[in-house]
């Protein structure tokens, strides 16, 4: 019966076709909890979300709640591919709905948005507060002035190494490293901290936080700057830079880049733009801006951030609800 | 059921089988172009972006530049860095899998009995079965901490782990091509040494190995091959650095963990970034391919010789 | 040549044979090195691992907290990826094998296409998930869903699998398909009733173990792009997913920000080996089971 194992088989294969393509919808049917959402209907469908490194851990921290508690039907996906480079995915025809970004969107980017007929939002999700940080064995650079960490990743600055700054601390090259261009960590740091003038071609650039993270926790002599979410999860590998903006060194710490906190120089709004138009015509997405809004104080401090002010949160919750 | 009527059906039966019997081969014709059509979909889909890059870049400025900074304000498109990255890992894993391979390669041919042949020759293969994510986290996790012990210079992130580790993982692949290459070399020519008084060794050394060189070295080509096109394990081990240096201890970054990270961000269609994915894409296409094809030139010459 | 004296003679053949004792120490080193690293690469791994491995771990949930993370979706996406992937290269492989084998006409043609088919084999994986990032995500705008990464994959093991249903097709004997002409069949019926059967062991064989290479192939899906937190189960080809090699990357990745993220990333790689090694022990056992001596 040879013949009949063949038929066996082509069969087998046919019937993996059939059912590959006529797969049911997403859940694995183990959803019988009607649970309400906000409003208080069972809902359905996909919400992607791409964007801020910085942002992530409290988007994917909040996507995932939302799932367990809120609406178990909606399948919210979170990357990170950087803020740039995530509004790249996002300002496209059917793009991402959310973009996080670590800096506020740019002329260019919002002039795109205006081309493809994309009505954006900008919802401010928490402040962050750029940390400096370095390795556990460096007991000399532990203060630092805003200058002296300009000088180290200025393109035309003679500081190549930490007797550069201060004579008495070791002579031995700085390794500087931080996260490339895709970030938007790094535009605010280029921008709104060096000036826009020119990096220095040796500053190490990764793509991953991880890996900086990784790099200055190896190394003695390397310094690196990130949001703070990455330093507090990260505190038994590496210590922050303490900045003295004139009033004596201040460390980043969730009640000094609040507000009107003494770190509110290197301190920054982050956000995440929703696609107004998808929020429209997809009932998850609005929702889950909702709840994105409703939650955000409570999780914004677990993972390294610091509130915005209530009345912000108040006023982008109208918002959304006038949707 | 009469007779005229089964004759009939018989006839219409045999017409349809007719048909499909012509049918067939134009149908298989179809399928089996879609190999062919692979090819082109590949080269198309490179060729067109690369041209396109070049338009932007010049061609000289892209493979003599030493600085690689492509997201840059002014971005800088020069691909030795990465060449440098993709070389400099290749090296290393043949430096450990080409000795270690040959010599495995010896022993499987030329001292293990049968036996040991059939027990070691399958294990050897496991390691080539071993996904390639798998040999990155070791070699992230473990190798570069280890050699840290050794090496107090060496970076988180180097070009040195992941390249050993690439070497463990070809050793498989060319100790069983030198190994085909070895056995299938005469017995008579072993006998004639033997017989002059050698060792099994100056066999080896003066007989086996010379008679068998031309495929030895095409395992050691697509050895090399198989190495620069190795992705997973240097994209962990070795960092996204953009280094043009000659210092294993650094971080490096390879042309494919480039794709990676350029393809992770999505650089959007139109800017030159997403060109220059391609154009890199393409450079490791047309090296991978020309290491293949002299492979293939040099066993083939060894296939006339015997 | 110069008489030697016995002494010298007896001095050089002593080194000579010693030389050839440490020689076979070193090859049989060789040899044995590749197990001994793989030895230590699993002891290190089950190491790290198998304390992650258990019931919640295999059938729950996609979570950023290494506590409550499961794998289920990842099992799940690699289940479905590979609905597609056999199907396709099955399909596929085994059409070019016959044409190759039984249509072709042995020439210009044939050689080109089996050229070809060698040259995509050394392809590296990292181009083909540029293929199909240009071609099944962009411009047929599937976006990265299973179908897309699986046709992408399919592209990649087709060339090992047609060759492995070439060698199976090539071994069947000369005179089954002989006497079946004899006894009046056609072409195509010699092949559906006689070659295919007879080399199907062999086929099965050889696209098992090209399906072990998709499970465990990483580039191009990061290439197509799979989200880094997934937390739903893909339950159709047209759904979103990750895979068990994409958990590992992204686990390894991160474990410098969360130390468990490794346990998590090691114990996913026990999954993952685990089920290679039982793919790979099926398509032995069929391979032995039905290896028929014509």
């Amino acid at each position: 019966m040879k013949f009949n194992k063949y038929l066996l088989f082509m069969t087998i294969a046919a019937f993996a076709v059939v059912l590959a393509a006529c797969g049911k919808d997403g859940d694995s049917g183990e959803s019988d909890k009607n649970k309400a959402s906000a409003q208080g209907a069972e809902l359905k469908g996909s919400v992607a979300i791409d964007g801020s490194g910085t942002v992530y851990p409290l988007m994917a921290r909040l996507a995932e709640e939302y799932m367990v508690n809120e609406q178990e039907n909606v399948s919210v996906e979170v990357s990170r591919a950087g803020t740039s480079a995530g509004f790249k995915k996002f300002l496209v025809e059917n793009g991402t709905d959310f973009n996080d970004a670590s800096r506020q969107i740019k002329d260019e980017e919002a002039a795109e948005a205006d081309k493809l007929g994309i009505e954006v939002k900008e919802l401010k999700v928490a402040l962050d507060g750029l940390t400096f940080v370095i390795n556990k064995e460096n007991d000399w650079a532990t203060e630092m002035t805003p200058e002296e960490l300009v000088s180290i990743f200025l393109a035309d600055s003679t500081v190549e190494k930490w007797s550069d700054i201060n004579p008495d601390w070791p002579d031995e090259k700085i390794n500087a490293m931080g996260p490339n261009e895709n970030h938007g960590t790094y535009e605010f740091f280029y921008e709104s901290i060096l000036d826009k003038q020119d990096m220095d071609n040796s500053v190490n650039l990764q793509q991953e936080y991880s890996t900086l993270v990784n790099l200055v926790s190896e190394d003695k002599n390397g310094i690196a700057f990130f949001g703070f979410g990455y330093y507090v999860n990260n505190q038994d590998k590496m210590n922050a830079v303490a900045v003295d903006f004139g009033n004596g060194p201040v460390e980043p710490a969730l009640d000094t880049i609040s507000e009107d906190g003494a770190y509110t120089d290197f301190t920054r709004p982050v956000f995440t733009y929703l696609n107004v138009n998808h929020a429209k015509e997809k009932p998850q997405v609005k929702d889950f801006a909702l709840y994105v809004m409703n939650n955000i104080t409570k999780f914004a401090g677990e993972t390294g951030f610091a509130p915005i002010p209530e009345s912000e949160v108040k006023e982008n919750v109208s918002y959304l609800e006038g949707l | 059921m009469n007779i005229r009527d089964m004759i009939d059906q018989n006839q219409r039966g045999n017409s349809i089988r007719r048909r499909i019997e012509r049918l067939i081969p134009i149908f298989l014709t179809l399928i089996a172009s879609l190999s062919v059509l692979t090819t082109i979909g590949i080269i198309w889909t490179l060729l067109f972006e690369t041209v396109e890059f070049f338009k932007r870049v010049p061609f000289l400025d892209f493979f003599s530049g030493t600085v690689l900074k492509p997201l840059s304000q002014n971005p800088e498109f020069g691909v030795l860095p990465l060449l440098m990255g993709t070389v400099t890992s290749s090296l290393i894993a043949m430096a450990v899998a080409a000795p270690i391979g040959l010599m495995a390669a010896i022993y499987l041919s030329e001292y293990a009995s049968p036996k040991l042949r059939r027990v070691v020759k399958p294990i050897l293969e496991l390691l080539a079965g071993v996904p390639t994510i798998v040999y990155g986290f070791f070699a992230f996790t473990f190798v570069t901490p280890l050699l840290r012990e050794f090496i107090p210079s060496l970076q988180a992130t180097n070009i040195l782990s992941p390249g050993l580790v690439m070497g463990v993982m070809i050793i498989p692949m060319i100790a069983s091509l030198s190994e085909d290459a070895m056995s299938s070399v005469p017995n008579a020519m072993r006998e004639g040494a033997y017989g002059l008084g050698a060792t099994k060794l100056e066999v080896t050394r003066k007989v086996v190995i010379p008679a068998a060189l031309s495929g030895i070295i095409a395992s050691f080509v697509l050895g090399i091959s198989r190495a620069i096109g190795e992705t997973m394990i240097v994209t962990i081990a070795s960092g996204s650095t953009k280094n043009f240096t000659f210092d294993l201890t650094q971080s490096m970054q390879t042309m494919t963990a480039y794709i990676v990270e350029v393809t992770g961000g999505d650089a959007a269609a139109g800017s030159t970034v997403y060109y220059s994915l391609y154009a890199v894409a393409m450079t490791l296409f047309v090296l991978t391919l020309l290491m293949n094809l002299i492979a293939r030139a040099v066993s083939k010459k060894f296939r006339e010789e015997y | 040549m110069n008489q030697l004296s016995e002494k010298q003679h007896i001095r050089r053949m002593k080194r000579r044979l010693f030389l050839n004792r440490f020689s076979k120490s070193i090859f049989m080193l060789s040899a044995f090195f590749g197990l001994f690293f793989l030895a230590v690469l699993l002891v290190k791994v089950v190491s790290e691992g198998i304390g992650s491995v258990n019931f919640d771990f295999l059938t729950g949930k996609l979570s950023t907290q290494p506590e409550r993370a499961g794998i289920m979706g990842a099992i799940l996406g690699t289940f479905w990826l590979m609905l597609v992937v056999a199907p396709v290269t099955m399909f596929v492989g085994v059409c070019t094998a016959i044409y190759l084998e039984m249509y072709a006409k042995k020439g210009r043609l044939v050689s080109f296409i089996q050229t070809n088919i060698s040259n995509l084999a050394g392809v590296p994986s990292i181009v083909y998930g540029i293929l199909g990032l240009t071609v099944f995500v962009r411009v047929l705008d599937l976006g990265n869903i299973v179908l897309a990464g699986g046709l992408t994959m399919s592209l990649l093991i087709l060339p090992i699998v047609i060759v492995a249903s070439q060698e199976a097709i090539r071994s069947i004997p000369f005179f089954l398909s002989e006497a079946a002409y004899g006894l009046g069949a056609t072409k195509w019926q010699t092949i559906q009733r006689i070659i295919l059967p007879a080399a199907l062991p062999g086929i099965l064989t050889g696209a098992i173990l090209s399906l072990s290479r998709a499970i465990g192939e990483t580039a191009p899906l990061v290439v197509i792009g799979i989200p880094a937190l997934l937390i739903p189960f893909p339950g159709s080809i047209m759904d979103r997913f990750t895979v068990l090699p994409m958990q590992i990357y992204y686990w390894t990745l991160d474990a410098s920000l969360v130390a468990e993220y490794a346990n998590l990333a090691a114990a996913t790689i026990i999954v993952l080996l685990v089920a290679l090694f039982v793919l790979n022990s099926t398509a032995i056992i069929i391979r032995n089971k039905f290896h028929r001596v014509f």
